[in-house]
């Protein structure tokens, strides 16, 4: 089991998609600062990818100060000035660009994108429960 | 541990219940064979039928078999079978497979051992016996070995076992083609000659064939040489030499006679030793040209001047011109003396003796029958422990005229 | 190092090549992908790589050794699974890890025991009671514990359930961690593979089509789905890369091949004014049917 939510899709860069699903998920507080990180070779094992990819993940995640690496414990959720609006925003940019692609293949305009926003998010704050297709 | 001895035991273990049903086998045939002995003319022959199927189909068709189960675990043909692809050489597992073949055509020596040493083989006697039943066993996987490396299954090897059966039969039909006649006599010493000729012949063609399956797996190219060596040992048994360039064995004369005439006793007569008495037990249910002999020793009995009998037997000969049937419906008998001491001769896997019976008919014959046989016939008489019986029985001085 | 290298090798049978001038190297620590359509020549290149079979023409080398003479110091060094090769079905798995384990110098019972209460194998069933995907577990359990340079699977994944394909890479995964190696899986499991590779070779009619990074193969791949505006599109003469082209109404659709940004932008603006351009990345899956499917007509249309 992994400390954070990911599910991999085919065809999309691996390294791509785990550097996101970890930022989300420290950006949104599933991992906190101090958190212990997977390990190289559970990352590999749990996602059964690549060893070097995950390698290379972690590496990444390292370099861009998600991760710090402690000598005893191994990596470790860095500690960091919570995410402001914005960057929390920016993280939801794959889906709304999959959302504006589809409403563009459905042939709809902005207007009608922002409708439907507007009344599902009220439907979801009334305590429907929803499943998400994807 | 030696990885070529890991493999050789893995074999093993693979093959223990057939191992273990072919030890039965060969055990059976033996017991059988013993009970066989001990019983009179009619009684034996049920054991007699099951210890020869025992002895001639069951113990050399599994033999036959043992080797193809060597074989099939790891084939040798092309292919990915699990070997190929360890780090197993193929010269390594041929090493492991000899091993293992060696030591099965041992079992059944091991297995007989017993038997003879409870017969009282001597020393010599076993070794000449092992050898025989060895040899049984090697020429058994000297024709199995070809076909179980170029089979790549065990059904295939079966099939190619059918096939080359069919082929035998084919050559053997072919055979009095080729000849124009019925199959002509052959000298023994020419047979014998042929014989190691044909073996030399298959035996590198086996060995040429393993090396090449185990080493190079060109399957096709062994396929090649066995056919080319089925076709070798055919031409060499057609057209090798008849003129018989090995002397024929010496003649051993026991008498001095103006004219011998061979007669040869109709095969079927069954021998046993029994202590001291060679019994002699006629298998054919044809008593009607039976002579009851008694075989006795040669030396004659202190007390009473004369030989010693050894038993009675019967021994069925042939009808031919210059010797007499002597019936056994009168209830006639006739004796004769062993007038030599009873000689072992060898043990090919058992017991040969031989020694001269000297007939000696004791009372009047009638039913056209001469009654002036003494001591005209003298046999020497060739007796196989356990086995048939096969005579010659020399006519000593002329024949009598027929009436 | 090259793990595995070939040079112009060829396979003849009859009158066919199963094998044409096949050119492939496969650098150490790397996991490679050896994809293509049935019959295209995976398993042939395979069993002459690991000495099953012998070229026709051309050179192989594995570990550092011609391939024709490939023995049992270098198979000391190379795991082989293959959903073809029959294991001693008489043995237990607990028989056949004795008996593979003496010819491997460098076997680890502790790996072993790890492996097996990994995969789950009951030690004292025969391998022929197994269920499939458990025999081919078995055959990668006695394929890791010695720890090869080498690992090579043919078609691993064929007949077997989900579960048990994650537990075989899981297998293949833990190995991993602990020493350098190379994987070389051909397989029609694409997806699978796709989460593995870092390389991929692609074989089609006996010929490596091409062997690259996975990155770089996905990188270059985007299927494009045009909705023009008013101006007509200038589809004459499109790019080499293009596959799969067709028009239908306002939408024009493709598969570039060699993608990139720049080249990109560059077409769009020269042959789709006034549109409106969706770039989608595609499985590995989808990059090999487009290709196999390009591969065919070109040799149907004589092309190439």
């Amino acid at each position: 089991m992994l400390p954070f939510t990911i599910r991999l899709e085919l065809g999309l860069p691996i390294t791509d998609q785990i550097l996101f699903a970890v930022k989300k998920a420290v950006v949104g507080g599933q991992l906190r600062p101090g958190d212990k990180f997977p390990s190289v070779r559970v990352l590999s094992q749990e996602l059964k990818i690549n060893p070097n990819t995950a390698h290379k993940v972690v590496a990444a995640l390292v370099a861009q100060g998600v991760l710090v690496t402690t000598p005893a414990v191994g990596s470790v959720v860095a500690a960091r000035e919570s995410g402001g609006r914005a960057e929390k925003a920016e993280l939801l940019g794959a889906e709304v660009e999959r959302l504006v692609v589809e409403a563009k293949r459905l042939g709809l305009d902005q207007e009608d994108v922002i409708e439907a926003v507007k009344e599902h998010w009220a439907r979801f704050n009334q305590g429907a429960r929803r499943t998400i297709v994807k | 541990m030696n990885l070529t001895l890991h493999i050789a035991i893995k074999d093993f273990y693979r093959l223990r219940w057939a191992l273990l049903l072919w030890v039965v086998a060969i055990a059976s045939e033996l017991a059988l064979a013993s009970i066989q002995a001990t019983l009179d003319v009619e009684g034996h022959v049920p054991f007699y039928m099951a210890a020869w199927t025992l002895g001639n189909i069951f113990v050399p068709v599994i033999g036959y078999g043992l080797v193809m189960g060597l074989q099939d675990d790891d084939p040798v043909t092309e292919g990915d079978a699990f070997w190929m692809t360890r780090p197993i050489s193929g010269g390594r597992l041929l090493s492991a497979k000899a091993l293992v073949l060696a030591l099965l055509c041992l079992v059944p020596v091991l297995v007989c051992v017993p038997f003879w040493l409870s017969h009282d083989f001597g020393l010599a006697l076993l070794g000449r016996s092992s050898a025989e039943v060895l040899w049984r066993q090697v020429l058994i996987s000297l024709l199995a070995v070809p076909l179980a490396v170029v089979s790549s299954s065990g059904g295939k090897f079966v099939t190619n076992t059918l096939i080359g059966a069919v082929t035998l039969l084919g050559l053997a039909l072919l055979y009095p083609l080729l000849e124009g006649s019925s199959l002509p006599e052959i000298a023994a010493p020419v047979l014998v000659q042929k014989g190691w000729l044909i073996l030399a012949v298959w035996l590198i063609a086996s060995a040429a064939i393993a090396l090449n399956q185990y080493f190079r797996r060109r399957t096709k190219l062994s396929v090649k040489i066995l056919v080319a060596a089925v076709i070798a040992c055919f031409a060499i048994s057609m057209w090798w030499s008849r003129s018989g360039a090995f002397p024929a064995a010496p003649v051993e004369h026991y008498l001095p006679a103006p004219q011998l005439t061979e007669v040869a006793v109709r095969g079927g007569a069954k021998v046993v030793l029994d202590g001291r008495t060679l019994r002699i037990l006629s298998v054919i249910p044809d008593f009607s040209s039976t002579i009851v002999i008694e075989v006795s020793e040669s030396e004659p009995d202190a007390a009473s001047g004369f030989p010693r009998s050894l038993g009675e037997a019967a021994v069925a000969t042939s009808a031919q011109e210059h010797y007499l049937l002597v019936s056994q419906d009168d209830g006639s008998a006739m004796t004769a003396d062993v007038a030599r001491k009873p000689e072992e001769l060898h043990a090919g896997g058992l017991r040969y003796f031989r020694t001269t019976l000297v007939f000696n008919p004791s009372k009047d014959l009638s039913g056209g029958v001469p009654t002036n046989m003494a001591p005209w016939l003298e046999g020497a008489v060739l007796v196989k422990v356990g086995g048939r019986a096969s005579g010659q029985f020399r006519l000593k001085g002329l024949p009598p005229s027929r009436k | 190092m090259n793990v595995i290298e070939t040079n112009d090798l060829s396979r003849r049978y009859g009158r066919t090549d199963a094998l044409h001038g096949l050119n492939l190297s496969v650098p150490a620590g790397s996991i490679f992908a050896f994809i293509g359509p049935n019959g295209a020549g995976k398993t042939t290149t395979i069993k002459i790589l690991m000495n099953l079979l012998e070229p026709s023409g051309g050179a192989s080398r594995v570990l550092g050794v011609d391939s024709r003479r490939l023995g049992p110091r270098e198979r000391e060094k190379i795991g082989y699974v293959s959903e073809n090769q029959k294991l001693p079905d008489w043995m237990t798995v607990r028989q056949l890890l004795d008996y593979c384990r003496p010819f491997y110098p460098t076997w680890d019972r502790d790996l072993e025991a790890k492996l097996l209460k990994q995969f789950e194998l009951p030690p004292d069933r025969k391998v022929r009671q197994l269920s499939r995907g458990m025999m081919m577990k078995a055959a990668l359990l006695i394929s890791l514990p010695y720890r090869p340079k080498l690992l090579v699977l043919d078609e691993p994944f064929s007949g077997l359930d989900p579960l048990v394909r994650d537990e075989f890479v899981r297998g293949m995964l833990e190995v991993s961690q602990q020493s350098e190696w190379t994987i070389f899986i051909s397989s029609h499991d694409i997806n699978e593979v796709e989460q593995l590779a870092d390389r991929v070779g692609l074989i089609d009619g006996g010929r490596m089509q091409f062997a690259e990074p996975i990155e770089g193969l996905m990188g270059r791949f985007r299927r494009v789905e045009v909705t023009l505006g008013n101006a007509e599109p200038d589809l004459l003469s499109p790019p080499g890369g293009w596959l799969e082209l067709e028009r239908m109404g306002n939408q024009v659709r493709f598969v570039d091949s060699h993608y990139s940004p720049d080249a990109f932008e560059s077409y769009r603006s020269e042959r789709f004014q006034d549109s409106e351009a969706i770039l989608s990345p595609m499985k590995l899956r989808d990059i090999f049917v487009t290709l196999a499917k390009s591969n065919r007509e070109k040799a149907t249309s004589g092309a190439l």
